[in-house]
């Protein structure tokens, strides 16, 4: 047997005081009546306006004309307000519930690791092949600049730059040719960097290192994957990417927390890239019928130089994979 | 009867017992104080918290507009004066709508500028040029959803005082250098509490804007002299950097304080007792622990810094609070709805 009646507080709508009531059905069942200090009101259920529960604050229905029913206490018969009652208490039961507690943060955040894990590269990977290749481009010209504030200009002769253009223009390609620069790496050491606006830099220090032209084309074949593949787009829309996921998935007030895993984050989608341009400069160079044993050589030059060696602890922290991990990966690619 | 919540083993049983019928008569006199009271606890917001995170991620994010609204009711059904709580009765599916509009606007926007930073420059611009228009829609949208014993809010500010107040004193403040910015500060307190009511009664700040200098330049000028210590005598440095740590902190405290002491509703005037160094430890350990945490710590924090925060209001009557409290409610006019309802985002200044 249904009860009927339910003890409520009111607001009539003309004075802020609450007042004790009760609340019926109506006898058509199309609305409740509140009877309060010897009157009657008189509502349909298309005017009435449901705000469930939350925690242990009461539900309330919102009345035309200011007025409002206030519940006392969680039970709410269903011809309250049928329907919409039960969704708002289920999701009301959800958060008193423990065990879905537990089940909504593991899934909350496996939701958020796997996205930025799978999902950020992936849609990374897709806009940016449709995007062109110098979106970047007043970016990249920037971070050029920085690049030469940091450094001296190069002290190779520019014939011998020249030469290494050529070089490269031989085997690849030739408008790339021309966007090779140079700089004393000073600090900086043997190294070489693509660019967002499509430029390759090599150091002195790199090119001195090398033993012969070959090895110095392998550096630029790998730096060639970097541009074809345009990894640092990529990377530009992972990152921001990621501050919208997080952004939007947290974003109901409590200040934005991602430093710590979104760092972690990049630096592995750093490796993940010089693993591809490894791999492209592999494919490169035996298209070319050069030896990828240059390429090995190389690397172990690399490597005696920054003294990396088997046994990396900070390999978690290291924006390339170590060495050794990258001969082995760059000789299984070459078979 | 028919129960749709019928207590199970994984629902806790209400520690409370159910609100008494009718509001209880306030008990406080003409010249006392009431204190506020925040009676919402971590662990039960943690449950919001994380079940919010939950839906919003299952429903791609359509969810956000219900877990705002459950989470303004929880802060506000939690607030409590005088044995009467506040409520918050916004409606989602309005919010939805604005959402929808302001995510297009900012994705579009933020990926034009990380690709070309040449037209980066757009984005702040039209941000200023729509702020004023978008914040006084927020403050009325908020006024209105806002509730104590069933008296709405209501704010009256309008759209050329919110352009003179946000537009012309950004750009004061921009062409001064930084010099002007307790007082465009001030001019924004004002703008909120000189046009806002509740029922019948209105807010009014009565502040000047050397109070606001004070706020802001005391802790920086405590800053400077403690670097300068430090330079000089390498052991002030031990009271330098927390003091640095804790600048902005300290300067949102100062500003709350500031603000909340000077504050008046009808002839009663509200009363502030927070410590701003008390509040930037709280504001700075509350960062850490959501650092270590990975975030799962933020409602215990949120919670932990909105209660140190209402707690430290009350009101000090010089109405009779009988009178003030049951005041006959009388509706202000009704205005259209207009799309600026729609629209609404967060701004807690």
């Amino acid at each position: 047997m249904v009860d009927e009646r339910l003890a409520i507080r009111f607001y009539d709508g003309r004075r802020s005081q609450a007042l004790a009531a009760e609340l019926s059905l109506l006898p058509d069942q199309h609305g409740v009546r509140v009877s309060c200090e010897g009157q009657r009101y008189d509502y349909a259920y298309q005017d009435m306006t449901l705000i469930g529960a939350v925690g242990q604050i009461r539900l309330v229905i919102e009345l035309p004309n200011e007025a409002r029913i206030e519940c006392l206490s969680h039970d709410i018969p269903e011809w309250v307000y049928p329907q919409r009652a039960k969704r708002s208490q289920q999701i009301w039961r959800l958060e008193r519930s423990p065990l879905l507690i537990v089940l909504s943060l593991v899934v909350a955040v496996a939701f958020v690791w796997s996205a930025a894990q799978y999902g950020m590269p992936f849609l990374a990977e897709k806009i940016a092949a449709q995007l062109p290749e110098h979106s970047l481009s007043t970016l990249g010209d920037q971070a050029q600049e920085q690049l030469e504030q940091m450094t001296e200009p190069s002290q190779l002769s520019s014939a011998r730059q020249q030469q290494l253009r050529d070089l490269y223009a031989q085997y690849f390609d030739d408008a790339q040719a021309k966007r090779i620069d140079f700089v004393k790496g000073g600090a900086l050491g043997a190294n070489a960097f693509a660019l967002p606006n499509g430029h390759m830099v090599l150091t002195d220090e790199l090119v001195t290192l090398a033993k012969n032209d070959q090895q110095i084309l392998a550096v630029m074949a790998h730096e060639r994957g970097h541009i074809v593949l345009k990894h640092n787009l990529q990377q530009a829309i992972s990152g921001v990417g990621i501050s919208l996921i997080l952004v939007w998935v947290t974003g109901d007030g409590s200040d934005l927390l991602a430093g710590i895993p979104a760092a972690l984050l990049s630096l592995n989608y750093s490796r993940d890239f010089e693993r591809e341009a490894d791999q492209y400069a592999v494919t490169q160079l035996q298209a070319a019928q050069i030896p990828v044993q240059h390429f090995v050589d190389f690397l172990n030059l690399l490597a005696e130089q920054h003294g990396d060696g088997e046994d990396d602890a900070w390999a978690l922290l290291n924006s390339h994979p170590s060495t050794p991990e990258r001969i082995a990966a760059v000789q299984a690619m070459a078979k | 009867m028919m129960n749709l919540d019928k207590p199970t083993d994984t629902t806790q049983p209400d520690p409370q017992p159910a609100w008494p019928p009718a509001a209880p008569a306030p008990s406080v006199q003409l010249g006392e104080s009431s204190r506020f009271v925040f009676t919402g606890t971590s662990s039960e917001y943690f449950g919001i918290w994380i079940v919010n995170i939950l839906l919003i991620i299952v429903t791609i994010g359509f969810y956000a507009p219900w877990a705002k609204v459950r989470r303004l009711r929880y802060f506000y059904g939690n607030s409590w004066l005088e044995q009467e709580n506040f409520d918050f009765t916004g409606i989602p599916t309005k919010i939805l709508l604005g959402r929808i509009i302001a995510g297009v606007v900012y994705i579009s926007a933020l990926g034009v500028s990380s690709i070309n930073p040449d037209y980066a420059w757009a984005f702040p611009v039209l941000i200023l040029l729509v702020l004023p228009w978008l914040l006084r829609a927020t403050y009325r949208f908020n006024a209105r959803n806002s509730k104590y014993r069933n008296s709405r809010f209501y704010f009256a500010g309008t759209n050329p005082t919110a352009y003179k107040t946000y537009l012309w004193w950004t750009i004061l403040t921009v062409l001064s250098l930084g010099l002007l910015f307790p007082y465009a500060f001030y001019k924004h307190k004002q703008y909120q509490f000189e046009h806002l009511h509740v029922g019948q009664l209105p807010f009014a700040l009565h502040a000047t804007a050397g109070v606001y200098y004070a706020a802001i330049l005391i802790p920086i000028i405590l800053a400077l002299i403690l670097a300068v210590l430090a330079f000089m005598l390498p052991l002030f440095v031990v009271l330098y950097v927390p003091v640095a740590i804790l600048l902005i902190p300290l300067i949102q405290g100062s500003l709350y304080r500031v603000t909340w002491s000077k504050i008046s509703i009808g002839n009663s005037k509200f009363a502030c007792d927070l410590n701003e160094w008390r509040y930037a430890w709280i504001v700075v350990t509350n960062w850490l622990a959501r650092a270590v945490s990975v975030g799962l710590l933020s409602p215990w924090a949120a919670i932990r810094l909105h209660k140190y925060k209402i707690e430290s209001l009350s009101i000090v009557w010089q109405d009779d609070p009988n009178y003030i409290l049951s005041l006959a409610q009388q509706d202000h006019p009704a205005f259209a709805e207009e799309l600026s309802d729609i629209l609404d985002i967060d701004v807690s200044l």
